[in-house]
């Protein structure tokens, strides 16, 4: 096992976990037990792992710091007042939701690079890049659909539309972020 | 924007716009290119040209509530002659206008937005006479040296631009510009100009950027006395001449590269002459610094984030341009709310539809409130109604209600009665009257039933809907509260001639909105749920409950003897063609000749309740037709008699 190998994969762990954390949503009561920012943290964690992998991936720290630190308000507000609180507030939401769209694209893509970067590797990343386009488009759709004059039946069946294929999405993502930890084997393969 | 209110409105809002921008490109500053950081202005310009408020979209919830509370708390009493006192903010267009012409001001917003709109004036012209000036001076430039064309010739072949119709040199200038959008001339400066430099006015003109300069200045001069507006324009077009470095960037190779760079600073300490209508790359110290740190990230943006870029800057366009329902941010005030605060939520939740408008009433009428009147009387009964509003409540105040002075009631709160309407007809002016029912009702002294009825004129103002009571509320005493259909209740009757018969068509229509909310003691189960009146008006509503009744006669006119033949009745548009009418009407009713007294089952097709409803008024005219003697008989009959 090397070093280098080890490193990576730990990152990458940390990246595969941080996102599950950040989809899966598991409520007792309102409160989320898996709090999405814990998920920001394992990932920022792992940006100062890659740091020197891939060259971009540290300009997402702050934007890291910034989603943690919103999800982290949210959830001590659901904790104490049962309500979250950036929700309330349109544009400081709206903000939130570039950060959050622009952070997830870009990891998305320095993953996708990392991942065509290794032997056999392309097709993982290919998939990465799809799957990151699809989500970004989903979620300006998402938001389109407020401003959309469709009746409510109209506006609820295709807001389920939107909702199983940011699933569908999300699954194959949350996949394709393990499979890429096994790209970064932690034995050298045998001669 | 035809008052102060209104451009205090549209400023605020490209205000708050700019604000969420100017976060938005600090947050992306070192992630997004260049144009990016340009592009995303778009979204600021549109905010400039779209109305604020438009289709009652807001964006700052409950701001547009504290601006109209703030023009309550001035313009009482002061008798301005542009703002109407009763209305709400609306900005019509992004620009000032006088729709009343131009009357003596009446109070200090009037003289302020005058004062305003002297300021567009002088600021524009401002500038016309500085762009005017420049022309001028432009005209004198001496002609360039055959090399000097030759130059700017051989840097536009070989960057595929296309060379200005124009190029003259200004003794004593720093450095080239591009000036006139119309018929744009490259200024040179007496002296050798590096290749460079001329590509980027090239490109200047290439991309339209001096057109994107005068959209700035009538900008400026829309917003002359916003500093945020003008921060901004400043933030554009250094954005712009930013992206203009990227653009000659992308077409230098090496050391052509960093040379540019030493250029730009070079120009650092160069002074920055605004002017209209003209693109210069010296545009001052601050900005060009700003610009050589653009240049150094351009290397090191992101790969590969164009659909993110343009992800972003949709999410922004939506939130910006689109932001939220104003009605859901500020909801229509309880009734027993008062003050400038709850007047406010009054004035913006004002109804825009029929059915909203007779629910606003009747629910003013149920609960004696000066808000809900405030929201849908006309405006010269609005005064009274504004006045008790901003006194504090006091718990008598329903005793006072028109409807407990007829000795009928009903059990505290007073607003658990329904209301419906019946023969909502048009007047022909845009408007409608009808009859407005309240049920059900019990009287004081011994508890028999009643109902309590008015007559009333619905009609258009502006974007919204009034109503005006034409009669002071009756109550009529009944043994039951059935309505509909009854032949002692409203109706109309509709007259054709088909098959030599003549044909009376009686229709009866009750409309309401559904009030009824279930309410429920446990959020655990539903088992301890029951259904209440809704007493907080619905504005915005659509009827979506009704129920008719249709009786039919076919006379010989000769002999005056009925005929019994079935006959086939629908609504229609008056001219329409009765058959398609027939063939394709919502609602279509088969019967046979009677009254509306007759078995209710048999003159009524019962309730219909829902969103999809599509009458919601008496139909302008009938499509009858009936089959006898061999042959089908059609013919359109038309409102002769409102009954009773």
């Amino acid at each position: 096992m090397t070093e280098h190998n080890a490193l990576i994969r730990k990152a990458l762990g940390n990246i595969a976990w941080g996102n599950l954390l950040i989809l899966l949503d598991v409520n007792l009561g309102r409160l989320d037990v898996l709090p999405n920012w814990v998920g920001y943290l394992l990932i920022f964690y792992a940006i100062g792992y890659l740091a020197d992998e891939v060259r971009d991936l540290p300009l997402l720290k702050p934007f890291c710091v910034l989603l943690g630190a919103a999800e982290l308000l949210d959830w001590l507000a659901v904790f104490l007042a049962g309500e979250p609180l950036t929700g309330q507030f349109f544009l400081v939401n709206a903000l939130i939701v570039c950060v959050s769209l622009y952070f997830h694209f870009q990891l998305l893509t320095d993953l996708a690079g990392l991942a065509g970067r290794q032997a056999e590797g392309e097709p993982l990343a290919r998939r990465l890049r799809v799957c990151r386009n699809v989500a970004a488009v989903n979620r300006v759709l998402m938001t389109a659909l407020g401003y959309c004059p469709f009746s409510e039946g109209t506006a609820t069946a295709l807001a389920l539309l939107l909702l199983l294929a940011a699933l569908a999405v999300a699954i194959v993502t949350a996949h394709d972020l393990f499979a890429l930890r096994r790209c970064f084997p932690e034995a050298e393969p045998q001669e | 924007m035809a008052n102060l209110w209104a451009f205090l409105y549209q400023t605020l809002t490209l205000s708050v716009t700019a604000a969420v921008l100017l976060i938005a490109k600090r947050l992306f500053l070192d992630k997004l290119s260049p144009r990016w950081q340009y592009g995303v202005w778009a979204v600021f310009a549109l905010r400039a040209l779209i109305p604020a408020g438009l289709w009652g979209r807001v964006l700052v919830p409950g701001g547009r509530t504290l601006l109209e509370a703030a023009r309550l708390a001035a313009e009482r009493g002061l008798g301005s002659a542009l703002t109407a006192p009763y209305a709400a903010v609306e900005v019509q267009a992004p620009v000032p206008l006088f729709p009343r012409g131009l009357p003596a001001p009446g109070s200090v917003t009037d003289a302020l937005f005058y004062l305003y709109a002297a300021g567009i004036l002088a600021l524009g012209l401002w500038f016309f006479l500085s762009y005017l000036a420049l022309r001028r001076r432009v005209s004198r430039g001496k002609a360039p040296a055959p090399e000097a064309v030759e130059q700017v010739r051989a840097v536009a072949a070989r960057y595929g631009l296309k060379v200005p119709a124009r190029i003259t040199v200004l003794p004593g200038l720093e450095s080239a510009f591009v000036c006139g959008p119309l018929r744009p001339v490259l200024v040179l400066p007496d002296r050798p100009v590096d290749d460079k430099v001329i590509l980027h006015e090239l490109l200047h003109l290439k991309h339209g950027d001096l057109w994107a300069g005068v959209f700035l200045c009538a900008l400026r001069c829309l917003h002359w006395c916003n500093p945020l507006a003008w921060y901004c324009c400043d933030r554009i077009q250094n954005d712009c001449e930013a992206l203009c470095d990227q653009r000659a960037l992308e077409r230098l190779e090496g050391e052509d590269r960093r040379e540019y760079g030493r250029i730009l600073l070079d120009m650092a300490d160069d002074r920055y002459a605004r002017a209209p209508g003209t693109t210069s790359m010296a545009n001052g110290g601050k900005n060009i610094k700003a610009r050589i740190s653009s240049i150094a990230r351009f290397k090191r943006y992101p790969a590969g984030m164009a659909l993110a870029s343009a992800c972003v800057a949709a999410v922004l366009a939506f939130t910006c341009l689109g932001g939220v329902s104003g009605a859901a941010s500020a909801a229509v005030p309880f009734a027993q709310d008062r003050g400038r605060l709850a007047l406010a939520r009054a004035v913006i939740n004002r109804p825009d539809t029929v059915a909203g408008a007779l629910d606003t009433y009747a629910k003013a009428l149920l609960c004696d409130s000066p808000l809900y009147y405030a929201m849908v009387l006309p405006e010269e009964q609005r005064a009274a109604a504004w006045d008790a509003a901003l006194e504090p409540y006091e718990d008598d105040d329903l005793y006072s209600s028109p409807l407990r002075g007829l000795g009928y009631s009903w059990s505290r709160p007073g607003w658990n009665a329904e209301w419906s309407v019946m023969n909502l007809l048009a007047d022909g002016a845009g408007g409608y009257t009808g009859t407005l029912f309240f049920t059900p009702l019990d009287r004081d002294a011994d508890g028999a039933r009643g109902l309590v009825l008015q007559e009333v004129a619905v009609r258009p103002d502006g974007a919204f809907w009034t109503v005006e009571p034409l009669e002071a509320p009756r109550v009529e005493a009944r043994t039951d509260w059935w309505l509909c259909p009854s032949g002692d209740m409203p109706y109309t009757t509709y007259t054709g001639e088909a098959g030599g018969l003549e044909v009376e068509v009686d229709f009866q229509l009750r409309l309401a909105v559904n009030n009824l909310v279930a309410v429920n003691t446990s959020a655990l189960f539903g088992w301890s749920s029951w259904e209440d009146v809704d007493h907080t008006p619905k504005p915005h509503a659509e009827f979506d409950w009704m129920r008719d009744g249709v009786a039919v006669r076919l006379t010989d006119p000769d002999s005056g003897a009925a005929v019994a033949l079935d006959v086939d009745v629908a609504p229609m548009e008056a001219g329409g063609d009765p058959e398609e009418a027939l063939a394709e009407a919502d609602y279509r009713f088969t019967v046979a000749p009677g009254t509306l007294d007759e078995d209710p089952i048999q003159v009524s097709s019962g309730v219909y309740a829902g969103e999809n409803m599509t009458l919601r008024a008496m139909p302008e005219a009938m499509a009858v037709s009936f089959a006898g003697w061999e042959r089908t008989y059609t013919c359109i009959a038309y409102p002769t008699e409102v009954r009773p």
